[in-house]
């Protein structure tokens, strides 16, 4: 304030005509270079040393630098009076969380900083954005630049002058965040190598500063240690107020940091929004006036862009850039001019001061640079900039060729919010629910415990504890079995499985399980019923010709027909059945049916192994009766041809036996199948069917076989078969089935031994309380060991029956036509099956199994390993009980009674 | 314990959601799901606990190690640590599994993978890329975090090195956590179950010697090796997303594996996009070192592949499968990516596709014999048809089923999802089916767990 004038008069203090001539000088940089009548020395001469420093637009463009900077110095009198007490001289408004800018000497208090700056441990340098417009020839000449006919502080400031806009965001300890919607490429071309990044803050703050990037000072912009006034000036609240009239567009999108709001001795910014309500202050008020003004005069003025934030709440914001990028709107400034203000106006200007961006800035340059102190300083620090940016300019300007439309929709078109947190919130809650409610319901809800019509078993308990099952993992695995095995809803479980099932595909539960072996035809073709029941014929000439047209076999199991016991892989249940159960027919008449796939080589070893027992047995008869399923007669035509045939498996077994008798069972069951030899829930036949099929036998052993009118008929009616826990099928619900057996009015004893033919127990044939899926144990009931019958037959013949569940219904039947009958089921016989046959005296031996078991190799084994096994002597034990079948008829009719 | 199971889904990891939130530190954090961790582990047998602990311990010190010493000291231990690794997964994959002591030693769950993770973490603290850790704790939960212990992926510690000490779970970790929870529920549980069922009827199954392989028509076969493909993908990619949402439910971020490796152009792109954390693994550590610079890199490809192979069973069908991708490898190599990229597009479609078919079918048959059928048949000389009718009829049965494995194995949802964030209103659109769809998949998946499930393909790999 004691600086003279030229002429050595001391400062005169009239602020109206200072003011004047800074406005006079401000309106000059204000004017484009076209609108602007004469070209001051100054700018055609540049001042070298002030041009490495300063920003052009912070240059004084008086020519009378001394005259500018009494004004200057006038007017930050002014304010420091109004700013500090009159008692003590000390600021009355300062930043909360901002770095005080000491106005009495105009410099920044970097010691209050510093002091700051350690207090905050993880502080570092806010670090800028900038982000480049791509496409400067289609943007309006900026308004405040001088010529540019200065050579470039860098080269990448070679470009025409283009809008640049400082991004900054950054928390309240200064660290720099980026906004995530920014192209990162881009980002850290432009981001220099100091203080961390971060995509992703809570709290972020964008400083927005819309000035030439060729007229900036990186390092002013990048040093955190000196964050200069006009950053406070410039700090953007996120959300800006809706109601912002459209006018203030270009103005109001710069947040004003209120004087209250101002602490001394903070580098933070502050966290909470500022309060910026659209009130126009005198200086927003003055652009607009000098924005109508220049109406008239050609757009050539830069329009002031919004702050690139990413934050949702933005939407205000993209409207008022819609709005500023209309030509109406384009004619305000970002850079307010401020005009000197009378004295009256004092208190409100200086509210406005704070919106120039540059205006304090500029004011401290001068100001230092009269003093010559950081002329030096400035001149060093940009050496090292210009380096980096330097070679970030060359990249960046690489990459903006390769990325040229992003950062444009970047900033033109702002990406609506879609409320994406919102839905993944939701999203969240709903996924979090179904976990929870399946989780309490499974923990609540009473489980299905006990015994499964449906799947004909008992369902899993909860393991006993054992430290034996602990270390071995089976207590886990009972813990994981029981839990899925009863969990709530099981059946509703199955059901939708069977649902999701049937849309994979067309027709899906039609389809069979296996191919056919004998087809050779294309799918094209299509051959009637004759066609495809290619046969492997029984004399051998033919059976070789299906040989070599037949190359696709099952590969030859190891050891099926081998002299010694051989491990049996695989499931010895003879009800067999591969892949979907198929349903046929409607109503009563629905019929569960499982499907064949029966290989030549499997029925040949089959064959061949009951030759060995012919060959161990001699004098026996040994005959076979292979047993066709219902599916051999009750299939849908349309899926013949998809099957391997049962006849032609069960023809090629009779070709391959050798001394054994075939008792051919398929057309004589075919001629009564309107009868009820099938059960249509189970994979086996009806003792009705047995009858038939015994009959054939009888006829090739040549014994006595009564009309099944002398029998006496017995009915359960709620038969569930063995396809009923094959399938999870509703269908199958439809499906209602039956056990009708027939007793036998002769007289006969029922002797039930071990496995090894030792203990014994004397019981009846028929156990009439057997219902649901143990129907079939009405007759001889559901052991697997010897069943012995005694009989008064008188023909001294005894027979060896030889086969599995099935075979029990054959039983009654023969209680007329052999003295002694052995009933052994081959898949848990535990002796020498051709001892066994020579100690009781057998002079009969019926292998009987369904073709299905015939072809199967397991089973196959199971019977060879019954010749093979190494023989013990047989000791039968007497019965503990006898009855007679004359009593247990007697007590049957008097319990029908 | 399985991701595809009720116990695991609904029980396990609801009571560790409660447990992992209802603690606020990271360490503890780490502690809880450490307990998990060794729950999960010791649930199919406890032993395994002991060959998990006896890897973490030894790799802990050797990283300590490598990343304090440099030179011939450093490079030692990396040796040492390496055969360590290899030596144990080796024990148990292919020693014992021919002695008397398979019964009572199984392979312990997931140490396949774990013996990868910790074989690239001591390679990565000799190449400097990571500091050591310095807390067991952290290292051990690093080894042996559940959700990627039994299906992968293969995480390395530069992943979530930094997470092991600060991670938060976000809203939007939460959200996309369970989203791909439920994707990869529903590919395991009702893509990959069906598409197994279907594969089983056309080619049988091991157990039964693939006894319906031998009367299977020449489309038969091929279909069954297209279904083997796609089962195979959604397979592995459904308890990889699974375990991807786990650990972003945790907030961990383990990163894609699987890049919809169906729309791949060449082999090698195939193995770019193919279980990415096991391919990347190979490539990192073997087929882009200094060892294989130059045109050794083709040689390279191709030994890899057979390792890749060979990590997956001493069986004859892994080592060719290995050997059958890495010779196309190698000849890509050699033909070079610029020439490659000439290929016409339906071109090149085709020929990886066919690739992949045979590939995959090589890798279905671990039986010699059927191995060789499988490839007589692709070509009829096995004597059956060209077609017949039941190839027909088991297309037909699933033949909604194929199309949805074929479309779900492209990539959809992302092209679904960029159209409809064009505009406002399809996003909400998109958004709010995507809530519901989330949903009800997880619904789904769940229901379908009960009623059918195979055991997945890679279990004790």
């Amino acid at each position: 304030m004691n600086e003279q004038n030229k002429n050595g008069d001391p400062m005169s203090f009239d602020l109206d005509a200072l003011s004047k001539a800074y406005e006079q000088s401000l309106n000059n940089i204000g004017k484009s270079e076209t609108d602007r009548p004469v070209k001051s020395p100054r700018q055609t001469a540049p001042n070298k040393a002030e041009r490495d420093f300063v920003p052009r637009d912070f240059r004084s463009q008086s020519e009378d630098s001394a005259e500018h900077d009494k004004i200057v110095d006038k007017i930050r009198e002014e304010r420091r009076k109004r700013s500090h007490s009159v008692w003590t001289d000390t600021p009355l408004l300062k930043p909360k969380k901002s770095v005080w800018i000491d106005d009495t000497t105009g410099e920044i208090d970097v010691s209050a900083v510093k002091t700051a700056a350690k207090k905050q441990p993880v502080r570092s340098a806010p670090q800028p954005t900038v982000i480049r417009q791509p496409e400067p020839q289609k943007r309006p000449p900026q308004r405040n630049m001088p010529p540019v006919d200065d050579e470039p502080l860098f080269p990448i400031l070679n470009e025409p002058p283009r809008k640049q806009e400082l991004v900054m965001d950054m928390d309240s300890h200064g660290v720099c965040r980026v906004p995530p919607k920014v192209n990162k490429q881009k980002l850290m071309l432009n981001m220099p190598a100091r203080g961390p990044v971060s995509t992703d803050t809570p709290n972020k703050r964008t400083v927005s500063i819309n000035m030439p990037l060729s007229k900036m000072k990186f390092d002013d912009l990048f040093e955190t240690d000196e964050p200069t006034k006009e950053l406070k000036k410039t700090v953007e609240k996120k959300s800006v107020p809706k109601e912002e009239p459209a006018q203030e567009a270009p103005t109001a999108e710069i947040k004003k940091v209120e004087p209250e709001k101002i602490k001394p001795a903070k580098t933070e910014l502050k966290k909470e929004p500022v309060k910026t309500q659209p009130q126009k202050t005198v200086t927003e008020k003055t652009v607009e006036k000098s924005a109508e003004k220049s109406e008239a005069a050609p757009k050539k003025t830069e329009q002031a862009k919004p702050v690139t934030s990413p934050r949702p709440v933005q939407k205000p914001e993209a409207k008022q850039v819609r709005k500023a990028d209309t030509p109406k709107k384009a004619q305000p400034t970002k850079l307010n001019v401020k005009k000197p203000v009378p004295e009256k106006q004092s208190k409100v200007s200086d509210k406005a001061k704070d919106d120039e961006y540059n205006f304090s800035a500029m004011i401290n340059r001068v100001h230092k640079e009269k003093a010559g102190s950081i002329r030096e300083e400035y001149e060093k620090e940009d050496k090292t900039h210009h380096t980096q940016i330097t070679e970030k300019a060359q990249l960046s300007k690489a990459a903006r060729q390769v990325s040229d439309i992003k950062p444009r929709r970047l900033n033109k078109r702002r990406k609506p919010n879609l409320h994406e947190l919102e839905f993944r919130f939701i999203n969240s809650i709903m996924s979090l629910c179904v976990v929870f409610v399946i989780f309490f319901t499974l923990l609540f809800m009473e489980r299905t415990l006990g015994y499964s019509p449906s799947e004909q078993r008992e369902l899993a308990s909860f393991p006993e504890f054992t430290w034996e099952d602990l270390l071995s993992g089976k207590y886990a695995e009972g813990i994981d079995e029981f839990f899925t095995d009863t969990v709530p809803g099981r059946e509703s479980f199955k059901q939708f499985g069977v649902f999701v099932g049937m849309m994979r595909g067309i027709d899906a539960d039609n389809i069979p399980d296996a191919p056919k072996q004998a087809v050779t035809a294309p799918v094209d073709e299509t051959p009637t019923e004759e066609e495809t029941v290619q046969t492997t014929a029984p004399d051998e000439s033919e059976a070789e010709i299906a040989t070599e047209t037949e190359p696709a076999v099952q590969p030859h199991t190891p050891g099926v027909i081998s002299d010694s016991v051989t491990e049996i892989t695989g499931d010895l249940d003879d009800c067999i059945v591969s892949g979907e159960i198929i349903f046929t027919g409607e109503g009563e008449n629905m019929r569960a049916l499982a499907g064949f796939n029966g290989q030549f080589d499997a029925g040949t070893d089959y064959a061949h192994t009951l030759n060995k027992y012919k060959e161990a047995l001699g004098e026996v008869n040994v005959y076979n009766m292979s047993v066709p399923s219902a599916a051999a007669y009750y299939l849908p035509k349309d899926l013949r041809t998809t099957m391997a045939d049962q006849k032609d498996n069960m023809d090629n077994i009779a070709a391959e036996l050798k001394g054994v008798i075939n008792a051919d069972v398929y057309e004589t069951l075919s001629q009564h199948t309107e009868e009820y030899i099938y059960s249509r829930s189970d994979h086996r036949w009806q003792p009705r069917g047995a009858y038939y099929a015994g009959k054939v036998f009888a006829d090739k052993a040549g014994v006595k076989y009564p009309s099944l009118d002398t029998y006496t008929e017995y009915t359960a009616e709620d038969f569930t078969g063995s396809l009923t826990k094959r399938t999870s099928d509703s269908r199958m619900n439809s499906v209602t089935d039956q056990f009708i057996y027939y007793k036998p009015e002769n007289e006969f004893t029922v002797t039930y031994f071990d496995k090894e033919f030792k203990n014994s127990e004397t019981d009846d044939m028929f156990f009439d309380d057997a219902h649901g899926a143990e129907c079939f144990n009405a007759i001889l009931g559901s052991g697997d060991g010897i069943v012995q019958v005694e009989t008064d037959c008188d023909n001294d013949r005894t027979l060896v029956i030889m086969g599995s569940s099935s075979a029990k219904a054959l039983v009654p039947f023969f209680t007329h036509s052999f003295k002694k009958i052995y009933l052994c089921d081959y898949r848990t016989f535990e002796l020498n099956a051709v001892q066994f046959c020579k100690d009781v005296g057998c002079t009969d031996l019926l292998f009987t199994m369904s073709v299905a078991e015939c072809s199967s190799a397991a089973h196959i084994t199971a019977i060879n390993n019954d010749r093979v096994r190494a023989a013990t002597p047989v000791g039968v034990s007497q019965p503990t009980k006898v009855n007679s079948q004359a009593e247990t008829n007697a007590d049957s009719s008097q319990a029908a009674e | 314990m399985l991701f595809a199971d009720l116990l695991f889904l609904y029980f396990f990891l609801p009571v560790c959601l409660i447990c992992y939130f209802l603690t606020r530190s990271t360490d503890t954090r780490n502690i809880v799901l450490i307990i998990f961790s060794f729950i999960f582990c010791a649930w199919g047998d406890p032993k395994w606990v002991a060959a998990l602990l006896i890897s973490a311990v030894m790799n802990y010190f050797t990283g300590r190690f490598i990343g304090e010493h440099k030179g011939i000291s450093g490079k030692l231990t990396l040796a040492f640590a390496i055969i360590f690794d290899i030596g144990l997964f080796g024990l148990y994959k292919y020693i014992l599994p021919v002695t008397s002591a398979a019964s009572i030693l199984t392979m312990p769950l997931g140490l396949g993978f774990y013996t990868l993770q910790t074989i690239s973490y001591n390679v990565e603290c000799f190449r400097r890329k990571v500091e050591p850790e310095r807390s067991f704790i952290k290292f051990l939960l690093y080894i042996s975090f559940f959700a990627k212990l039994s299906a992968g992926p293969v995480v390395r510690y530069s992943t979530i090195g930094k997470e092991l000490t600060d991670r938060k779970t976000t809203i939007q970790d939460f959200s996309e956590g369970f989203t791909k929870l439920s994707i990869g529920l529903c590919k395991k549980a009702i893509l990959a179950n069906y598409l197994a069922d279907a594969v089983h009827r056309l080619f049988g199954e091991k157990s039964d010697g693939y006894a319906a392989l031998s009367s299977l028509s020449v489309l038969g076969c091929w279909l069954g090796a297209a279904m083997t493909m796609l089962w195979l993908y959604f397979d592995i990619s459904g308890y990889c997303d699974i375990a991807s949402g786990i650990g972003r439910i945790f907030g961990f971020h383990f990163g894609e594996n699987f890049n919809y490796p169906m729309v791949c152009k060449s082999i090698r792109d195939f193995m770019d996009r193919w279980f990415i954390s096991l391919t990347s693994f190979f490539k990192d550590h073997m087929i882009y070192t200094k060892l294989f610079a130059g045109k050794m890199k083709g040689i390279a490809y191709l030994l890899g592949c057979v390792l890749m192979g060979l990590w997956h069973g001493l069986d004859l069908n892994f080592l060719i499968w290995g050997l059958f991708l890495g010779i196309f490898m190698m000849t890509e190599t050699f033909i070079g990516k610029k020439r490659m990229k000439k290929m016409p597009s339906a071109a090149a479609h085709i020929y990886t596709k066919l690739v992949l078919i045979i590939s995959f079918g090589m890798f279905y048959f671990n039986k010699l014999p059927a191995l060789v059928g499988f490839l007589k048949g692709l070509i009829g000389l096995n004597g059956n048809a060209f077609a017949d009718a039941y190839t027909g009829r088991v297309f037909l049965g699933n033949i909604w089923l194929f199309a949805a494995a074929i479309l779900f194995s492209l990539p959809i949802i992302p092209k679904l999802r960029e159209k409809a964030f064009r505009s406002a209103g399809s996003a909400y659109a998109y958004q709010a089916a995507g809530v519901i769809c989330n949903a009800l998949l997880l619904l789904a998946g769940s229901l379908m767990l009960s009623s059918r499930s195979y055991p997945f393909i890679y279990f004790n790999i």
